[in-house]
């Protein structure tokens, strides 16, 4: 393989970085990621390229492109710590607002993919808005409270505030709030969600539908790659190696939420 | 009538059913009556009123056999209460008896036990039923007899030593509630450090459980009340507390109480109460327990409303019982009894807590049809919702049966009001209820669609093929695992998600045409959202000015000499006459004289100006006068333009 095809192969990485071409807008993205699907040299090529910069190839499709992930500790990575730094300069514990942003982005997925099949089926859109988001992951924190509640194991002890449950964090942060200029909070669950949104939009994931004012984005296939290949299986194995066991197949209405009313 | 004659007519009365068992409570009265005149005091006063206390313990007796025979339990039970305290007669094990008929065991336990000390063998069967009934071992530890007797009104049996007995949540609960007040006793306590507000004018606490009870009669299912409306409803109590301060300080009030309610200057805007609860192990356990008084929710069309929280409402309003069911039906109660007795204006909040409870009703199902479209097994259709769909269909039925009733009601009652206001308020009630059985129409509507669209949600998402490859469900495998997890442990699994799904990042790289760029951009459209705004705190400028203003007045008065000439120290005296400062002022303006500003005069268009020549003398020493000098002569000259004035005469 000469230099020239080597560069055309550092050029499909390259368009993979750009978070919204598609090949279906540009001829030579869209011949790059032909001759990715028939040229196996090439495809190796690209894939060294890729993992030379700290990256790794999840799918090329010319639906989507070519879909990267960036491994642990490459200049591509994305922190939480950069993430949440606006927030973390408000003091409030470091580790809360982290969770927090955590979870909002854990929703956000669940939302948009709310069954097994719908994250393993290509051709699902999955649609997700801020109300949405904001009262699913509530209503579950309900059921947990309520379970808790019958198991007796009440409000959470005044000395070990580090062992508070992460639903209480959420539950306890409120929905909206006015600033004194009539603006909305940031710090509030639906500013926090509102911003995820905006965020993996920005990046190509998610695209908003109609008015952008309305709040409501559908899924790209990108972002449906990026949480069943590499984002769910990660969480899994955190869990995981937490000790946690998720529960395999589907819980019924015990585990979530049905919001028994207030 | 003596003890004898007393002690005749229960022999009297015990005689007639004639038995061993009568004859045993007879003796048994007898014993007891003895040991009370021996335990008695000797003066006849106090023997007197052991008389009275035992006839009152006798006719009670009587009265509660009486009731007992014709089958009016709980009135028996009352009148027995009275004569077993005095120990009269067989009244210890008849109201055990009756008790246990009740089925109040732990009540009839303790007067079985009491019974038992003062002889009543038949008493220790009936113990041990209710020791049965109670689960309680048969043996259970004595009951001294003196914290019995004064049992006002006996509690269920409690052994001292279990260590649940402080565990009661009761306690915790009371606790709570009482938690849920501090907000309102802070008012009252930090108003002393406004340093805007006049002490001891406003009384806070009131101007926030005032705000707290608008805020709960503005709320309806949808919104709540905006902000600045709450402060709208809010003034005129406010204004009513102190109507002779301004109206924009009433409005500062009560803005500055809404805040303190919500709770504005916190990130997660929560009160938090300490209250401490013995576990099972019987270890004392600091809780945690955040409540919130006042929040913020979401609106239609983006806007933030108020709305006051479950606790706040039940602590502070009143409304004590959250179950749908038994607040609904309470609340109807009480509509039908404010409706009898004429009182409107209570009617119209009840008749809108039953509007809310039924909306709620409406709500919970619109949420699990919503959760079905997403995944249908997420929602039990097995059980859960056919019961609720049940429950739904029995509320709506009952609902439109009592609405129509109370309609009919209040529409008499409109109709035939004379007074203005009561008809105004009948016919508002009219409304309510009208609307009450519009959303249950809406709500049956619903229910009989809902089993439809379970089946189509069914057929579309479980008949629809196999999914092509394994996934996880991320609902139930990550997102709720994870919630559940506390904070420290959630950390690493919430950073790895959103690592893993947000795509690579592409550093930005500083270059100078970037930075140009960047410079030059135009600043960015206010954002929607914004951290707290901080209040800057602003100090009254100082007065910086040597002399106030009046005495600039005095000065210019006192210079003000057309036509004359008047030496400084004549007019020093003067001043020092008018104001001690003013003397300092006069010299200076007069030293100023002495090199007049003649072309900023002109310049200003003066007609006059002042000036001063030193008149050789030293200025004498006198008291109240700090200065020194040489004396000056004082007059005002006219000012002339001398271009302008030769111009004129030469015309002229």
């Amino acid at each position: 393989m000469n230099p020239a095809d080597t560069a055309e192969a550092a050029r499909l990485v390259a368009m993979g970085l750009r978070a919204k071409h598609i090949p279906s807008r540009e001829t030579e993205y869209r011949d790059l990621v032909r001759r990715y699907q028939e040229d196996e040299l090439f495809a190796a090529t690209a894939d060294a390229v890729a993992t030379g910069l700290g990256l790794h190839v999840l799918d090329v499709s010319q639906r989507s492109g070519i879909i990267l992930a960036a491994d642990a500790g490459s200049v591509f990575e994305v922190k939480m710590e950069d993430y949440a730094r606006r927030s973390l300069a408000r003091g409030e514990r470091r580790d809360t607002e982290k969770v927090l942003h955590g979870i909002v982005h854990l929703a956000v997925a669940a939302l948009c993919f709310p069954r097994a099949d719908d994250l393993a089926n290509s051709s699902y859109v999955g649609r997700v808005s801020v109300d949405v988001v904001d009262v699913v992951v509530r209503d579950a924190c309900r059921a947990l409270d309520e379970r808790t509640a019958v198991e007796g194991d009440g409000d959470p002890t005044a000395e070990e505030p580090e062992l508070e449950k992460a639903w209480r964090a959420y539950v306890r942060r409120p929905e909206v709030a006015a600033t004194k200029d009539s603006r909305h909070n940031s710090d509030t669950t639906r500013a926090m969600i509102s911003r995820a949104l905006r965020w993996l939009a920005d990046r190509g994931l998610l695209q908003s539908v109609g008015d952008e004012k309305d709040g409501v984005f559908r899924t790209t296939s990108k972002y449906q790659v990026h949480v069943r290949q590499l984002a769910s299986h990660a969480t899994f194995k955190s869990l995981l190696s937490l000790g946690v066991v998720p529960p395999m197949g589907p819980r019924l209405l015990h585990a979530v939420p049905t919001p028994e009313l207030p | 009538m003596n003890l004898e004659d007393l002690l005749r007519q229960q022999r009297d009365e015990a005689a007639r059913p004639a038995g061993e068992l009568t004859v045993r409570r007879l003796l048994h009265g007898i014993e007891a009556e003895h040991r009370r005149r021996v335990a008695s005091p000797e003066s006849l006063r106090a023997m007197g009123e052991v008389h009275d206390e035992f006839m009152a313990a006798r006719a009670a007796l009587v009265a509660g056999r009486e009731a007992a025979d014709r089958g009016e339990l709980a009135a028996a039970a009352g009148h027995l209460r009275v004569a077993a305290r005095s120990s009269a007669g067989d009244a210890a094990v008849r109201l055990a008896g009756v008790l246990a008929k009740l089925e109040i065991y732990g009540e009839a336990l303790e007067w079985c036990e009491a019974a038992e000390r003062d002889g009543w063998q038949e008493a220790a069967d009936l113990a041990v039923r209710c020791r049965e009934a109670l689960g309680q071992p048969p043996k259970a530890s004595e009951v001294p007899r003196h914290a019995l007797a004064d049992r006002s009104k006996p509690e269920p049996v409690r052994r001292p030593d279990d260590p649940s007995v402080s565990a009661d949540p009761g306690l915790s609960r009371r606790m709570k509630a009482l938690a849920c007040t501090a907000p309102l006793h802070d008012l009252d306590r930090h108003k002393e450090m406004l340093k805007w507000l006049p002490e001891g004018v406003y009384q806070m606490a009131e101007i926030g459980m005032h705000t707290i009870d608008r805020i709960a009669l503005a709320m309806d299912f949808d919104t709540g009340a905006a902000h600045d409306d709450v402060v709208q409803r809010v003034r005129p109590f406010i204004a009513a507390q102190a109507p002779e301060r301004s109206t924009a300080e009433h409005e500062r009030v009560a803005r500055w109480v809404l805040e303190k309610l919500i709770n504005v200057g916190t990130v997660d805007r929560v009160f938090r109460g300490v209250y401490g609860e013995i576990d099972e192990e019987g270890a004392y356990q600091r809780r945690l327990f955040d409540f919130k008084l006042l929040v913020e929710v979401p609106g239609p069309r983006g806007g933030i409303f108020l709305r006051a929280s479950d606790q706040a409402i039940n602590v502070l309003v009143g409304a004590l019982d959250t179950d749908i069911e038994s607040s609904q039906v309470a609340a109807e109660v009480k509509l039908g009894n404010l409706i009898d007795r004429g009182q409107l204006n209570d009617a119209r909040l009840a008749a809108e807590t039953a509007r809310y409870r039924t909306i709620q009703f409406a709500e919970s199902l619109r949420y699990k049809l919503d959760a079905t479209r997403r995944d249908v097994r997420m929602v039990d259709w097995d059980r859960a919702l056919p019961d609720l769909l049940d429950k739904a269909l029995k509320h709506v039925e009952e609902r439109f049966r009592v609405e129509h009733a109370i309609l009919q009601n209040i529409t008499d009652q409109r109709d035939n009001a004379d007074d203005p206001k009561r008809k105004r308020l009948a016919a508002d009630l009219v409304a309510i209820v009208q609307e009450c059985i519009r959303r249950h129409t809406q709500l049956q509507a619903r229910l009989v669609s809902a089993r439809g669209s379970f089946r189509e949600e069914q057929d579309r998402q479980l008949f629809s093929g196999l999914p092509q490859r394994p996934a996880l469900n991320l609902q139930t495998q990550l997102l709720l695992p994870l919630l559940e997890l506390p904070i420290a442990h959630a950390a690493g699994p919430s950073d790895v998600f959103f690592r893993a799904a947000s795509g690579p990042h592409v550093p930005d790289v500083l270059s100078l045409t970037g930075l140009v760029m960047m410079l030059l951009r135009p600043s960015a459209d206010r954002g929607r959202t914004a951290g707290p705004v901080a209040d800057p705190h602003l100090d009254e400028a100082p007065d910086l000015a040597r002399f106030p203003l009046h005495l600039w007045d005095r000065a210019e008065e006192l210079l003000d000499l057309p036509g004359e000439v008047v030496e400084l120290s004549e007019l020093l005296a003067a001043a020092a006459e008018l104001d001690s400062d003013l003397p300092a002022l006069v010299a200076l303006l007069a030293a100023r004289a002495c090199n007049p500003a003649v072309s900023a005069a002109v310049a200003n268009g003066d007609s006059s100006i002042l000036i001063a020549v030193p008149s050789g003398m030293p200025i004498p020493p006198s008291p109240g006068i700090d200065v020194l000098g040489d004396d000056l002569l004082l007059t005002i000259a006219e000012v002339v333009d001398v271009e302008a004035h030769e111009k004129h005469e030469g015309i002229a």
